[in-house]
């Protein structure tokens, strides 16, 4: 284990060992999880059997886009992109402002959207980078320590994130940066008491919100469904308990890829994008649904042991702030499914349908595999 | 950065990575394995659904095979709340808006609130598609299956069809819609062999109720699979085959019923712009009904009852204004008064009377009995007193009458003195000898008719008022008196009236009215049920008694009888009728006309009752009343054809009402003959 970068100088390396420190073993369950989920798609959408060629195709798309995204950040030294994160912060304000004029678009209830024709991109998703990389530099300075302006520093990050994208009506990425922000704050080795405060403090601030309406009326209902399950039946609740029923009729091998009664008669909601999980539990069963959760989790294994790898600090934070977001994902994403945690539209990494999502996971790799790349010639993996 | 804490704080990272997964993983393993079957099971309900499907309604037919209660399609509009929940409000109000510009360019006048309003109530209610309009042009049919609102569906539905529209209604009845699901259990509580949903149609009234069970078909059930927008995928099973409905044919000829109606509005019309006697209230004439019964075998010819209803403003369901609007009429056009409408007899009572003296040997028919215009009972101590006197109809003196001339004239004397007598000689002729002779010829009970809620009337004794008023209302000579004549507490149905004068025809032989033929399998035209003629009672009367009573009731109509001006002109050597008035009296009400009689009297045939309300003497309105009804039982004038109402009733054969639905009316209108085209060129 190296101690954390002082000198900011990078000394190039040869592509052969760039090649070899490649992760193959994160690339090979990213290239899985993708495939499993662009059959799950299919699935979901082949009521339309148009729509499944479409749907699949432009993820495909998407994929295809991402992947080379991901090769070039990788090989890209990660320790650049400090010079850039002025420009990028800059960049990213003036996109979600201008998705908020009429240059965006609302879809289902959140002026959250680019369309280009066929394809519809979500700004909000690429952010969550911004947010890891800022907050990974901000407590990767000279010092090496814990200052309390850093902390600050950090909250007016996501604070400007979280607003800027509430005011679209995407409260699902605010959870995320959120939970990308606690991951790099422990990661950073913040005293657990600070931790603790500031959880207790960002709940406060939550519920305030939520009693003075700041927070959007769907955002609230969905949220309140979970609690209370009586309050409105035909719904958010109706949502969950159809989710439920299709999970749990897949029984321990499914009812066969394709198969899925209540996926392909449509009982399922979002089922291509929220509750894509679902649809694949009622197709597959017990056995599906771990086979998807085992491969987020050597990703996420991989994502943590890259971290334990880095050069540099800001390599580490890097690679923990990917951690959190894809692991919060994942359990935000399943557990609704599950309805063990309430509906927010946050989608499963590299399995729900969409292409933002799909390009914004593979770039973090990306910036795991820079991490990675870039590591100490000959360290061990 | 410290080195192990950096390396504790990764762990503990993956710590809770682990622990969030392995979460994750113990709930589906709870829900996927150990919960399984139940969800599965969840699944299959989720699915499928139980869909009713109301099999068509029997048929009414009359007696000749034509159409009273007959069925069509209609192309309805149904709102099915579910397939709009997953929507928010803006977007169901734009479909409402929507649906509401394609009804309203349709010409059914309906806004968004309504449609919101409907939406509202059918989400608290079933989960069934609710009509909301129908009879829909062909056009819109077209465009809301080509434009496809979610929520709204077009449909095709069975309903009633009533061609002679008011004409014979009260018999008809109509059908009602069940309101709920709520009803609709408490109906399948009670037999579930037909089961009904909410909005399926029900009998309410006439014949449509009480043979409803053999009217309404056995429903179609099948299983079928839907998506989650309720759309049917494919059918799972067909748990019951739906077979139509039994149709009913009645033993009335409806041209019978429609002269009868028509008589007895015209009577009613004629008797208010007649004026009424010095003094009198004048006649308002706004109800009555003329029955008439086969006395042979109780066969029903007509039953009559003013005003009516018309059964079709019943087929879509009336709004509770409107029923309530005909509840509160004052000349209450729902009570069907032949079987349910209570009058004082009158004098049409004196055969009751006349028997009860001849049989109990109280007074011979050639008894000679002075009527003096006035009688007074004999213990009266003071001839002054009230309750003494009793005076005959317009204070008329009849002098010396025997039997037959005291049935003539309608003197009242002669029978109130035999009133006093039965009531005085209690010891030699019994308490009630009057009312015995009444429930003999079946005053007091209801006659059976196949129609629901007749009256039984009633035939007022010493014990009975004592039972409803309590001991200190006793029974006096008054009474007997009152009873003697009709009046009292005596309340008859002109059925019943009828009926008697053709047990007194038949010589005691009591029938059931007969108002069904019989029951038919729709598809065979087999009879299923049979209502053969049913006597009730066949006690014979004393035939001695009966001729001497004829022979008075037969010089009604003739030179010198109460009858004589209404029957002017009838052909009676050729076709004797025997029959009496009676003018009854009604607090503050003008007197109630009535009639009732039979003929041929050496072959009696008919029997026939009137009773106009409020119409004056009963020789001026309900007489003429009876007079033209027997022309048209005799022959002596034409049988009008009862008219159609309009709407043609479209009947199909059973093959095409269960399984494939029968296809859409709209052929393309034929082209030329090309032939002749080219032949011009």
């Amino acid at each position: 284990m190296t101690a954390v970068a002082t000198s900011p100088r990078i000394r190039p390396e040869s592509t052969a060992a760039k090649v070899r420190n490649i992760d193959w073993v994160m690339l090979i369950a990213v290239g899985a999880l993708v495939a499993l989920g662009m059959g799950a798609v299919f699935s979901a959408t082949q009521v339309d059997p148009d729509g499944a060629l479409l749907s699949v195709g432009k993820q495909l798309g998407f994929f295809g886009i991402g992947m080379v995204a991901m090769a070039v950040v990788a090989f890209v030294d990660y320790r650049e992109i400090r010079n850039f994160l002025g420009l990028a912060a800059i960049v990213t304000v003036i996109v979600l402002l201008a998705v908020l004029s009429p240059l965006g678009s609302e879809i289902k209830g959140t002026q959250a959207w680019f369309v280009f024709g066929p394809v519809s991109v979500q700004p909000a998703e690429f952010t969550k980078l911004a947010v890891i990389a800022t907050l990974a530099a901000i407590f990767t300075g000279r010092s090496g320590s814990i200052e309390p302006h850093r902390i600050a520093g950090a909250l007016g990050v996501l604070g400007g994130a979280a607003v800027l994208v509430l005011l679209q009506g995407e409260t699902g990425s605010v959870f995320v940066y959120c939970a990308i922000t606690l991951g790099i704050f422990f990661a950073a080795g913040i005293p657990a008491r600070v931790l603790l405060l500031l959880v207790i403090s960002g709940i406060g601030v939550i519920s305030v919100a939520f009693q003075t309406g700041v927070m959007p009326e769907y955002a609230r209902e969905r949220l309140t469904s979970f609690v209370d399950e009586e309050a409105d039946v035909r719904d958010t609740g109706y949502q969950q308990r159809q989710s439920v029923t299709t999970i749990g009729s897949g029984g321990l091998t499914g009812k066969g890829y394709l198969e899925g009664p209540q996926t392909q008669a449509g009982f399922l909601p979002e089922q291509e994008t929220d509750f894509i999980f679902a649809s694949w539990g009622e197709e597959t069963g017990f056995v599906g649904t771990v086979t998807i959760i085992t491969l987020e989790a050597v990703i996420l294994w991989r994502i943590l042991r890259n971290a334990q790898l880095a050069r540099d600090g800001f390599g580490t934070l890097l690679c923990a702030g990917v951690f959190s977001m894809f692991l919060f994902q994942v359990f935000q994403n399943v557990g609704m499914n599950l309805k063990i945690m309430p509906i927010t539209g946050v989608p499963l990494p590299f399995v729900s349908y969409g292409g933002s999502s799909l390009l914004t996971s593979l770039l973090a790799i990306g910036l795991v595999q820079s991490v990675a790349v870039h590591r100490h010639r000959g360290s061990p993996v | 950065m410290n080195e192990n804490l950096l390396g504790r704080r990764l762990g503990l990272l993956g710590l809770v990575g682990f622990a969030l997964l392995g979460a994750l993983v113990a709930r589906l393993w709870f829900l996927q394995v150990m919960q399984a079957p139940q969800f599965e099971q969840v699944a299959t309900q989720n699915r499928t659904r139980e869909i009713v499907t109301e099999a068509p309604r029997g048929i009414i037919y009359d007696v000749n095979g034509r159409v009273l209660a007959g069925r069509r399609e209609s192309r309805v509009v149904t709102l099915d709340w579910t397939e709009l929940r997953d929507f928010d409000e803006s977007e169901r109000s734009r479909i409402f808006a929507a649906v509401a510009e394609e009804l309203n360019s349709a010409g059914e006048k309906f806004k968004v609130d309504e449609l919101e309003r409907r939406f509202e109530r059918a989400r608290n209610g079933s989960l069934k598609p609710e009509p909301i309009a129908e009879d829909i042009s062909n056009e819109l049919w077209v465009t809301l299956q080509e434009r496809r609102f979610p929520g709204f569906n077009v449909e095709r539905r069975w309903v009633r069809t009533y061609p002679y529209g008011d004409i014979g209604a009260n018999i008809i009845g109509y059908t009602g819609n069940v309101a709920d699901s709520l009803t609709a259990d408490a109906l399948n509580a009670k037999d579930d062999s037909k089961i009904y949903t909410a909005g399926d149609e029900l009998g309410r009234a006439g014949i449509e109720s009480l043979f409803e069970n053999e009217l309404r078909g056995v429903p179609e059930i099948r299983t079928v699979e839907i998506d989650a927008q309720n759309r049917v995928i494919d059918t799972v099973e067909i748990v019951q085959e739906g077979v139509p409905g039994s149709d009913v044919y009645l033993a009335i000829d409806i041209d019978m019923q429609y002269a009868a109606e028509q008589i007895l509005a015209d009577e009613l019309e004629r008797a208010r712009r007649r004026d009424a006697c010095r003094g009198c209230d004048p006649h308002v004439a706004d109800a009555g009904s003329l029955v008439a019964v086969d006395v042979r075998d109780g066969t029903v010819m007509a039953l009559a009852t003013f005003p009516n209803y018309d059964p079709s403003d019943f087929i879509f369901g009336m709004s509770s204004e409107q029923y309530q609007s005909l509840l509160d009429r004052p000349d209450t056009p729902l009570l069907d008064r032949s079987i349910k409408g209570l009058y004082p007899a009158g004098s049409t009572f004196k055969h009751i009377t006349a028997y009860a003296a001849i049989v109990s040997g109280a007074r011979a028919p050639g008894d000679i009995w002075d009527d003096e215009g006035v009688f007074t009972i004999e213990a009266c101590t003071s001839e002054e007193a009230t309750g003494c006197r009793f005076r005959n109809a317009g204070e008329a003196e009849f002098g010396f009458v025997d039997l037959r001339e005291a049935l003539q004239v309608s003197s009242d004397t002669y029978f109130y003195s035999l009133g006093e007598t039965f009531w005085v000689n209690q010891d030699t002729y019994g308490r009630t000898v009057i009312q015995d002779t009444a429930a003999l010829f079946g005053f007091g009970t209801a006659t059976g008719i196949q129609l629901p809620e007749e009256r039984a009337g009633r035939v007022p004794t010493p014990e009975n008022r004592k039972e409803e008023f309590g001991d200190e209302f006793g029974w006096f000579t008054g009474d007997n008196i009152n009873l003697s004549i009709g009046q009292g507490d005596l309340l008859v149905t002109p059925l019943q009236l009828a009926d008697s004068y053709a047990v007194l025809a038949s010589g005691g032989i009591r029938y059931q009215p007969r108002l069904v033929d019989r029951v038919a399998d729709p598809d065979t035209g087999d009879t299923i049920l049979d209502y053969a003629p049913r006597v009730v009672s066949d006690q014979l009367l004393d035939p001695s008694a009966v001729d001497a009573i004829e022979a008075g009731l037969v010089w009604v109509p003739r030179e010198g009888g109460t009858g004589e001006k209404a029957f002017r002109g009838f052909p009676l050597d050729q076709y004797p009728i025997a029959g009496k008035t009676g003018t009854a009296q009604v607090n503050r009400k003008a007197d109630f006309s009535l009639f009732a009689g039979y003929g041929p009297v050496n072959s009696p045939q008919y029997a026939v009752a009137a009773v106009l309300e409020q119409a004056g003497f009963g020789g001026d309105a309900a007489a003429p009343a009876v007079r033209r009804f027997f022309e048209l039982l005799g022959g002596f004038a034409p049988l009008p054809a009862a008219p159609l109402a309009g709407e043609p009733d479209v009947v199909f054969p059973r093959s095409e009402l269960i399984g494939d639905e029968p296809s859409l009316a709209d052929s393309a209108v034929g082209s030329a003959d090309p032939a002749g085209d080219e032949a011009d060129q």
